[in-house]
């Protein structure tokens, strides 16, 4: 399709789609808001001033705001084009991403400082704790492990997320530094769509794990939760490796080298359940 | 807009401000009439955003008390409505960011639709404004944002200018993106959906 060539929309056929939507009926919003506001202190003379539970409540939600457009800057308006989907998670192309910096990981060693990794999923919702010996306890699917342990050596934690029938299993390497601060986590999922990434050209590199296609995304760039109406954006400054087979999605993610993550994905064997 | 409309809607501008001015001087009532006039589409807005009833009905609210406490600094020479909009998709999109909510989007996304989208076999006008509707949704937030204060708000550009906050050509050029992307999205996952453009 020629997008130069012809309107995207006409502006009044989306507007009376639109106009059909079926909204839930309005609630008397008219009476609450009545309500609460003869419980504000007002003066005699004058509009109601904030009070200073407000003051601190609008003083938040600015800053949240504020914090917000500063995460990502200028990424969400910047959305070019849907370039792959890895098993759950969709990749877009965005010229407005951060480009590429190379992390601190080497390869077989760990970063030379304790680097603050922000892993998306573990900063938005840390799921329920389980411990390493029940995981196939806990997951709808059967739990790989990987087998190389050098250099990072068992993982320090596990949590599963539990989606109606579906399960997100993460294992988490704390930094031997920083107890308690992942560095690495490794995480598998039948979820089957669950996120985005927003990323530039030049910090992709497509790649084959397991003899499925993946994907190495290099350094600093936007996920978030992909559903309806719910996307939410996370700035990442990790690295990660992404593939997937018919039914599972893998990810890899922080701060680690392309080879390393791979070789720590090749090594990923089937746990069988204990009898 | 014919001339009784004109008269009617500078009618209505009129009486608004008047509606303003006894707000602002404490006079609750004053602003339970401008609630009443609004509280439809900011609810509709907030629902829009959140997918849940219950957590709309508490933006809307919120968004008109706290904007109750600000009329102070409303310029009431500008429309009520873009800035009553904006109030609730900010405060919206905030509680959407709120990490508590995060993980609960996807808990209930899937405990509403535990399957991939199927297209049902309706092909109501309803069923295809709700099929646009899911689309948006898979939109970036500010590109949501543009497309529901342009199209399902039904805003003029120069009145969603004045909700975000932004230069009207920011507003033109965002339509476009969204609307490019929306079209992909559209095309890839909801192709049944085309006919009702065409």
């Amino acid at each position: 399709m020629n997008e130069t060539q012809q309107p995207l929309f006409q502006d009044d056929t989306l507007i009376q789609l639109a106009r059909a939507y079926p909204y839930p009926p309005t609630p008397d919003i008219a009476q609450s808001v009545r309500q609460q506001l003869t419980d504000v202190p007002t003066t005699a003379t004058n509009h109601p001033r904030r009070t200073p539970s407000w003051a601190v409540a609008l003083a938040a939600v600015i800053a949240l705001l504020v914090l917000g457009m500063l995460a990502v800057p200028q990424t969400r308006a910047a959305v070019r084009s849907l370039i792959a989907r890895i098993g759950a998670i969709q990749l877009f192309v965005d010229d407005a991403s951060p480009t590429a910096t190379p992390t601190t990981a080497s390869q077989g060693v760990l970063p030379a400082a304790p680097t603050p990794v922000p892993l998306a999923l573990l900063a938005a919702a840390p799921g329920e704790p389980i411990a390493l010996g029940a995981l196939n306890e806990f997951a709808a699917f059967p739990v790989r492990l990987p087998d190389v342990k050098e250099p990072w050596g068992e993982p320090d934690s596990a949590v599963v997320h539990q989606v109606a029938n579906h399960s997100l299993l993460t294992l988490i390497w704390d930094d031997p530094r920083q107890p308690g601060h992942p560095y690495l986590t490794f995480s598998q999922t039948d979820i089957p769509q669950l996120a985005f990434k927003m990323v530039s050209a030049d910090q992709v590199t497509w790649l084959q794990v397991q003899g499925h296609d993946g994907v190495w995304i290099q350094g600093p760039h936007t996920t978030g939760l992909l559903f309806d109406g719910t996307a939410t954006d996370e700035q990442i400054a990790s690295n990660v490796l992404l593939w997937s087979d018919d039914a599972m999605t893998y990810r890899i993610e922080g701060d680690i080298a392309m080879e390393d993550a791979i070789r720590l994905a090749e090594s990923l064997t089937t746990v069988s359940p204990d009898p | 807009m014919q001339p009784a409309e004109t008269a009617r809607a500078q009618e209505a501008a009129v009486n608004e401000a008047a509606l303003v001015q006894r707000a602002r001087r404490n006079d609750p009532a004053a602003w339970e009439a401008i609630v009443r006039r609004y509280q439809e589409p900011v609810f509709r807005l907030a629902y829009l955003i959140l997918d849940d009833p219950a957590d709309a009905e508490d933006v809307a609210q919120e968004a008109f008390v706290r904007a109750y406490l600000a009329l102070d600094r409303f310029d009431t020479e500008r429309p009520l409505r873009p800035w009553l909009l904006s109030i609730a998709a900010n405060l919206a999109r905030n509680r959407r960011r709120s990490l508590g909510r995060y993980w609960g989007a996807v808990q209930r996304a899937f405990q509403a639709s535990p399957e991939p989208y199927h297209p049902p076999p309706e092909r109501t006008v309803a069923a295809d404004a709700r099929r646009l509707r899911e689309a948006v949704s898979r939109l970036r937030p500010l590109a949501q944002d543009v497309v529901y204060l342009r199209y399902f708000m039904e805003l003029s550009e120069a009145e969603t200018a004045e909700a975000l906050d932004v230069p009207a050509g920011t507003v033109k050029s965002r339509l476009h993106r969204a609307l490019a992307q929306l079209r992909t999205i559209i095309e890839d996952d909801f192709p049944d959906l085309q006919d009702a453009f065409e």
